[in-house]
């Protein structure tokens, strides 16, 4: 007998060769699949993959050179240079499906025009509340995202980045009944100056949604915003820092939660600012003010309460009053106050 | 006019100074998810928690070790006495799985191994784990990861319980012996327990 007739040689041969030629055959035809149904996912949306990378041995598959448009003006709106995802086999064995994704590199745009394309989509899906599929999505890792805001050009100092080196995770994505929460974290740099951090948590399957979160911005230039502000609200920074905090949830409907922002070395006067109209001058009076009884090395801070109940309601009196505490009693501390949670079952 | 007068009593209010210092405030690196906070909530960090969540547990927990020992003190006992407790609550233990380093990081390029001793030292304190959790249930399955040494090709290819840790903490940037901007975890052990209702 040839050796290669040999059962302990032919098995693995014929494996080996099964999976060599799905490995050949097989890409092309899932990449022609996925690319016809995100042509027609929906009536103004539409999406295609450049390249299908299959390793079989690891469970993965990886798109690469994906990309989303608005179907009517062909406008794209994400572009992602690879986007990995992966079965975890010893649980597809146990007879659960469980996917890990990592998305590099992506570059998102937001528009007003794809705000209504959104719309026009959310529109034309059925209204009943599809079941979420059988699977677990364990994990999602989003690497150096850029996210840039087409409406607000002035925002960003180029290409309209307001987002860069974002760092996204999410975890328990589509999360099971023994662990219902979702959870996830941010890491970026906003206007390329202050440092965005997100953590929180979120019980996806909850109706309404209900979520927490926690964030904060650190050394942020205020100067950063001048020319937006310029065109908007009659007030610039010549220099100043941000530091801003929030912690807020969404617990039946109604949002709650508070915002401690931090100003330091302010200064709002441009002394060859050209002044609009009579509202912009007053503004830039105000400004003067704060700059005379701003000292250079003064933080002015506060804390403000919020409720979003359908409307906003800011508790103004007592903003004022913290701002009062914080000036004449005792300084509010920088950071998040770890209060505020969602109720436990 | 309401909004203008409210600004300026804001700013004048704000131009006095305060008389008593402020609450201290913790703050995290750059890099690190964790948010500064005048409050730090005990228990895991973010990344352990994430961890946890995506292999499917919300039972997690971090114990420190003295510089070159593998004793568990008696504060290491009692977190990890609760987080059984928690577990017998919820249902029965399936597996205890847990995470640790040598008093060095994570050694993440190949070039980087830790030295024999450091290996040594996060193998006893993986062994000195696993007699703790033995004693509570002989039946439940234990995993052992040593945050010493990176996974091997077989570890890679069967995609283990070892590699699926490590290669969660690595995509969420932790701190390596040749980068520490992100979390550092040197002497510490990560202690996951997993259940079913």
């Amino acid at each position: 007998m040839k050796f290669w007739k040999k059962k302990k040689i032919l098995i693995p041969l014929i494996i080996v060769l099964f999976l060599g030629i799905l490995r050949i055959i097989a890409p092309p035809l899932i990449l022609q699949k996925i690319n016809a149904e995100l042509k027609d996912m929906s009536p103004t949306l539409t999406g295609h993959v450049a390249d299908l990378d299959l390793a079989l041995l690891f469970g993965s598959a990886t798109l690469e050179g994906v990309t989303a448009s608005i179907k009517d003006s062909g406008k794209e709106f994400l572009k992602v240079k690879s986007a990995n995802a992966s079965l975890d086999l010893w649980e597809l064995i146990r007879g659960n499906v469980e996917v890990k994704a990592l998305i590099k590199n992506p570059d998102f745009t937001y528009s007003n025009e794809l705000m209504e394309a959104i719309k026009d989509h959310v529109a034309s899906q059925p209204k009943e509340d599809r079941p979420l599929p059988d699977i677990r999505v364990a994990r999602v890792d989003v690497k150096d995202a850029v996210m840039r805001m087409e409406p607000y050009p002035s925002l960003s100092k180029g290409g309209g980045v307001v987002m860069s080196d974002v760092e996204v995770r999410a975890t328990n994505v589509i999360p099971s009944d023994k662990l219902e929460k979702t959870l996830f974290s941010l890491q970026g740099k906003l206007l390329k100056s202050g440092d965005v951090k997100v953590t929180g948590a979120a019980k996806i399957e909850e109706k309404p949604l209900e979520w927490t979160v926690d964030s904060e911005i650190l050394n942020f230039d205020l100067t950063s915003l001048n020319q937006f502000l310029r065109q908007k609200v009659p007030l610039t920074f010549t220099k100043g820092e941000l530091d801003f905090f929030v912690e807020a949830k969404s617990e039946d409907g109604k949002i709650t939660g508070y915002l401690k922002p931090f100003v330091e070395r302010l200064d709002v006067v441009k002394t060859d600012e050209d002044f609009k109209n009579t509202k912009h001058w007053i503004f830039e009076i105000i400004s003067a003010l704060g700059n005379i009884v701003m000292q250079e090395e003064e933080v002015a801070a506060t804390k403000v309460p919020f409720v979003f109940d359908g409307k906003l309601k800011a508790e103004t009196g007592e903003s004022l009053g913290n701002a009062f505490e914080h000036a004449f009693v005792q300084e509010i501390s920088r950071g998040i106050e770890n209060t505020i949670q969602l109720q436990e079952e | 006019m309401k909004n203008m007068i409210m600004s300026s009593a804001i700013l004048l209010l704000l131009s006095a100074c305060a008389s008593k210092e402020p609450k201290k405030e913790v703050k995290y690196k750059k890099e690190v998810p964790q948010i500064t906070t005048t409050s730090p909530k005990p228990g895991p960090d973010t990344t352990s928690l994430m961890m946890a969540s995506e292999l499917g547990t919300d039972l997690v927990t971090e114990i420190k070790f003295a510089e070159g020992s593998s004793e568990l003190g008696q504060k290491a006992k009692n977190k990890l006495n609760k987080l059984w407790e928690k577990a017998l609550k919820k249902g029965e233990v399936t597996k205890v799985e847990f995470i640790t380093w040598a008093d060095k990081e994570y050694p993440a390029e190949k070039k980087e191994d830790l030295n024999d001793q450091q290996k040594a030292l996060a193998d006893s304190r993986n062994e000195a784990l696993r007699k703790f959790f033995i004693r509570k249930d002989s039946d439940m399955e234990l995993v052992s990861v040593s945050m010493a040494e990176r996974p091997g090709f077989m570890g890679r290819v069967t995609a283990s319980d070892e590699v699926q840790a490590k290669k969660s903490l690595q995509l969420a940037d932790i701190a390596t012996t040749s980068n520490k901007s992100g979390v550092t975890n040197a002497s510490k052990s990560i202690i996951m327990i997993f259940y079913s209702e």
